[in-house]
């Protein structure tokens, strides 16, 4: 679903990513982890164009991002993002925000964007607030429905840049749980975080990132339990 | 009393005559300052010094200037009268000039609203695969406009006191109305006055209308 090869990507003389390799099964969720600075957004980012990459190969979803002919936008179709600051767009409603994509990029009626909006919505625990404006709603709330609004292009693939960073503690599970409602069902997904508990319980592979390169990777349980390098070991010492 | 009453009619229709130079000035910056604002903020480096320059230029020299350069400086050199009637030129030429002034500094309105929108909104956007375009029309533009509505509402007032500006290269309004009264009756105090207090109530009923639509958006809370 993912392939990642040699990625490197450079601010001015800084570089963030120094090289990054990876693959991503079909429904495999990938989470990653590592010291703040160490490009795991970046990384993130690059899958779907936000930030371009400086040198490297990646495709995704069958199209080739690096390659200057491939249509981003068509390619972003396929590829969803969660944002650390939600992002939801302030002036629409929560309706709005879910059925603006499939109604203005993929052309979708009203009527049917709605059905699959209010549907979505339901899905993450959200009914009832279709009227409301974004900062009428709590952290939690906010993060759930730009879960809804990325669902709703229907795509294939879904990048989780910190997810619960932004949040109070006690709407981080509402969150976390409607993730792994949809690790369940199948979704891939590449999950930037700092929730161990959730990299341990619903990853399938955990990578450590630190200073722009993958140090090591492998199942949860190994990686936590038996960590190789010193480096992970001094990180996970940090924060488990 | 006698003069302002009996000229009130005349005066009437120069005010006439400012309110409609004054919407189409409006209208006009309001559409030259939109497209001007996102020539500046384009990834084309020619466009974005075009409009720089073209701000730069209207906003570095005074207005009765550039309206004598354009409405009576360009036929001297042109024959824009025979082009545009010897009648319309003088009328087309200093709206159109009114608005590019005016327009020179919603440019800077509009790119300030543009550039105040968290940049966030324009990532969500792009990640829901839209492109340029519908990222402007759908999620930045609306949210900008909101924060531009106050600067707007107080250029469109600059711009409406601004067509007093007209009558010294002969188009007739308020103000050459006014003149043409004075001449008549000698009774300057009391017409010069009137006219004041003409434009006051038009603005002022302009700056309360804004007001109430800043209050009804607050209440919107968009």
């Amino acid at each position: 679903m993912i392939n990642v090869k040699e990625l490197h990507k450079s601010f001015g003389h800084n570089e963030i990513l120094k090289g990054i390799s990876t693959h991503v099964e079909e429904k495999e969720v990938v989470v990653v982890i590592g010291p703040s600075g160490s490009g795991k957004s970046t990384f993130l980012r690059c899958l779907n164009g936000l930030e371009a990459a400086t040198s490297g190969e990646i495709e995704i979803a069958g199209m080739t991002l690096t390659d200057p002919k491939t249509n981003i936008h068509k390619l972003r179709q396929h590829v969803g993002m969660v944002f650390q600051q939600f992002n939801l767009f302030k002036h629409l409603t929560i309706l709005e925000n879910v059925t603006i994509g499939p109604r203005k990029v993929k052309k979708v009626s009203t009527e049917e964007a709605n059905r699959v909006a209010r549907e979505l919505l339901a899905k993450v625990g959200l009914v009832g607030k279709e009227k409301n404006y974004p900062d009428e709603l709590s952290g939690g709330q906010q993060q759930r429905v730009a879960i809804a609004r990325s669902l709703a292009m229907g795509p294939d693939v879904m990048l989780f840049d910190e997810p619960t960073s932004a949040l109070d503690p006690e709407m981080v599970g509402e969150v976390l749980q409607v993730m792994k409602t949809l690790a369940i069902e199948g979704m891939t997904m590449v999950v930037v975080t700092h929730e161990m508990g959730f990299a341990r319980e619903v990853g399938h592979r955990v990578i450590f990132m630190d200073d722009g390169m993958i140090v090591e990777e492998g199942a949860p349980r190994a990686l936590f339990s038996d960590p190789q390098r010193d480096r992970t070991k001094s990180f996970l010492a940090k924060i488990l | 009393m006698d003069p302002i009453r009996q000229n009130l009619p005349v005066l009437l229709d120069g005010l006439r005559l400012t309110i409609q130079y004054s919407i189409v000035a409006i209208i006009l910056m309001v559409v030259i300052g939109l497209i001007a604002a996102l020539m500046r903020l384009s990834k084309v480096a020619l466009l974005r010094w075009i409009a720089t320059a073209y701000v730069e230029i209207f906003r570095s020299t005074p207005l009765l200037v550039q309206l004598f350069f354009i409405v009576l400086g360009l036929p001297a050199i042109l024959p824009v009268n025979r082009w545009f009637g010897q009648l319309t030129y003088p009328i087309l030429a200093a709206a159109f000039t009114l608005s590019l002034n005016e327009g020179a500094y919603v440019t800077e309105i509009v790119r300030a609203g543009i550039l105040g929108v968290d940049r966030g909104q324009k990532e969500a956007a792009q990640s829901i695969a839209m492109n340029g375009f519908q990222t402007m029309r759908y999620i930045v533009l609306p949210q900008a406009f909101k924060r531009m509505i106050p600067p707007l509402v107080n250029q469109a007032a600059q711009t409406i006191k601004d067509t007093s500006l007209l009558a010294p290269v002969g188009i007739v309004e308020l103000v050459y109305k006014g003149q043409i009264v004075i001449a008549q009756t000698f009774a300057s105090f009391a017409i010069w006055g009137l006219i004041a207090a003409l434009y006051f109530i038009l603005i002022f009923s302009l700056s309360k209308f804004s007001s109430y639509l800043e209050r009804r958006l607050q209440v919107d809370k968009r």
